[in-house]
């Protein structure tokens, strides 16, 4: 689990965060959803560490952020797992390696241990005939089931995905997204989801935490965010009229 | 930077890996246009010296005099440093640009790894070798000059390699490689701090390239007068 407090954050005179507080609970899919410059990018890279937040405290299982030194936020690192946006596969690395590559620098395990641990998760990712391919050799869902391969390969308690569906077809999106969630359930992992995709919204939104202006607007699960009154929602979740629809027919049915 | 690259060590497993593939790359890949550039500048320098004193009173062995000098002091430290500004440096600042623009330096931070001295340390040991690199364009920049002027007839084969011989102080070495060394520190750090602290994206890559190659030049022609008026003046 993981519990923000007010987190706040700046870059020089704007303030991009303003004291957000929410709760990312373990095994289940946690959205963070918003216009592009609501703040989510930055919310997720602060709780990842790679900005430091001006205020407030994130809280990993129990344990600040804050009242961690540096040999504890290394240990702390190494429980996560992070997909970025373009895959961020290392270009000089085969597949299997860019997969092992956290286990070669962070364990003594050895290599038949290594390359044993790379094929499962390999398999679990169902990628097929990709371990000797370069990551400029392969599809853009295929980088994206790396990318998922490497951030689990060390068991992480904690997974985070920069919009992990951005650029792909509509089919492939939908199957990283289911990937991300049977892994989530699986290893009990806490993920969290930086995501401006409404099919994910609706499928995996097991908690979903809409950001507008660095503020917390709305929180709630994939089912609440039909029903929900809250404007500044209804206005960025059923932009469509696709989505306009799909909800009156949900709203309807539920009567 | 320079601090940071310095602390918490990467697992030398990984280390040793990384270092050999930036000695190939940034060592052994420019052998080819050193030599090619040295053998070439030098037998240009030669016969440039050659035509230039062809008075019947300088003697014959001033074309092999004039032809070691320049390059050993000058065109093998100094010159080749700045073509490899151009080709080193560029490679590290766009590597390291790329890495940056496509979030693979963010993805090796949220692991835990010091990305400085995963990323810019193995530069800097593989550059230590640059000495090796300067010592070969050193000697195909002689041997140019040698078979440009005796095959030219612009010089005997005795009267070159008297010149050669003539007034020969160690010292001039010694100060060639001392510069070697900087020039060496400077080619791994500032293209590497253009390319660590890049902002932006792929048309960014190369304007960082482009600026990283400029500072670097300019560090070595400052460190180049400032080195040669503390050492041989």
């Amino acid at each position: 689990m993981i519990k923000i407090n007010n987190l706040i954050k700046s870059f020089e005179e704007t303030q991009v965060l303003k004291g957000i507080s929410t709760t990312f609970k373990k095994g289940k899919t946690n959205l963070i959803i918003g216009q592009s410059g609501s703040g989510k990018t930055v919310f997720l890279k602060c709780i990842i560490g790679l900005f430091e937040a001006d205020g407030g405290d994130i809280i990993f299982d129990n344990t600040s952020l804050k009242s961690m030194n540096v040999k504890a936020r290394a240990l702390l690192r190494q429980e996560i797992g992070m997909v970025f946006q373009g895959s961020a596969l290392f270009d000089s690395m085969t597949v299997e390696e860019n997969i092992m590559f956290p286990m070669r620098m962070f364990t003594s395990a050895s290599n038949e241990e290594i390359k044993d641990r790379a094929n499962t998760v390999i398999k679990r990712v169902n990628l097929v005939n990709a371990n000797s391919k370069l990551p400029s050799e392969i599809s853009g869902g295929m980088k994206k089931r790396v990318a998922i391969a490497r951030a689990i390969v060390m068991n992480p308690k904690y997974l985070f995905c920069d919009e992990p569906n951005s650029g792909l077809d509509p089919r492939t999106a939908i199957l990283i997204d289911n990937l991300i969630q049977e892994i989530t359930s699986e290893y009990q992992i806490t993920t969290v989801i930086n995501t401006h995709d409404m099919n994910s919204v609706m499928e995996i939104g097991e908690k979903i935490v809409f950001l507008e202006h660095g503020i917390k607007q709305w929180e709630g699960t994939n089912q609440e965010v039909f029903k929900t009154d809250n404007e500044a929602v209804t206005k960025f979740v059923y932009s469509s009229e696709m989505f306009k629809k799909i909800r009156k027919v949900y709203i309807d049915e539920s009567k | 930077m320079i601090q940071k690259t310095f602390g918490k060590f990467t697992k030398w497993n990984v280390l040793k890996n990384l270092i050999i593939r930036e000695i190939d790359d940034l060592i052994i890949g420019s052998l080819g246009i050193v030599a090619f550039i040295s053998f070439f500048v030098g037998g240009v320098v030669a016969i440039q010296t050659a035509i230039n004193t062809d008075n019947p009173l300088l003697p014959g062995y001033l074309v092999g005099f004039a032809t070691r000098q320049s390059i050993i002091l000058e065109f093998a430290p100094t010159f080749i440093s700045i073509i490899m500004a151009g080709k080193v440096g560029s490679f590290i600042t766009s590597s390291l640009g790329t890495m940056r623009v496509t979030e693979q330096i963010d993805a090796l931070e949220v692991m835990g790894i010091n990305t400085y001295n995963y990323l810019i340390f193995p530069k800097i040991i593989a550059l230590t070798l640059y000495p090796f690199l300067i010592s070969f364009s050193m000697a195909l920049g002689i041997l140019g000059g040698y078979l440009a002027c005796v095959s030219g007839g612009f010089s005997s084969h005795a009267d070159f390699i008297d010149g050669l011989q003539l007034d020969f102080r160690a010292f001039h070495i010694v100060y060639a490689f001392i510069k070697t060394f900087l020039f060496a520190l400077l080619l791994a750090t500032i293209p590497s701090y253009h390319g660590y602290f890049m902002k932006g994206g792929a048309l960014d890559v190369g304007k960082a390239s482009t600026t990283s190659f400029v500072w670097t030049s300019v560090a070595i022609i400052i460190t180049n007068t400032i080195v040669t008026n503390l050492l041989l003046t």
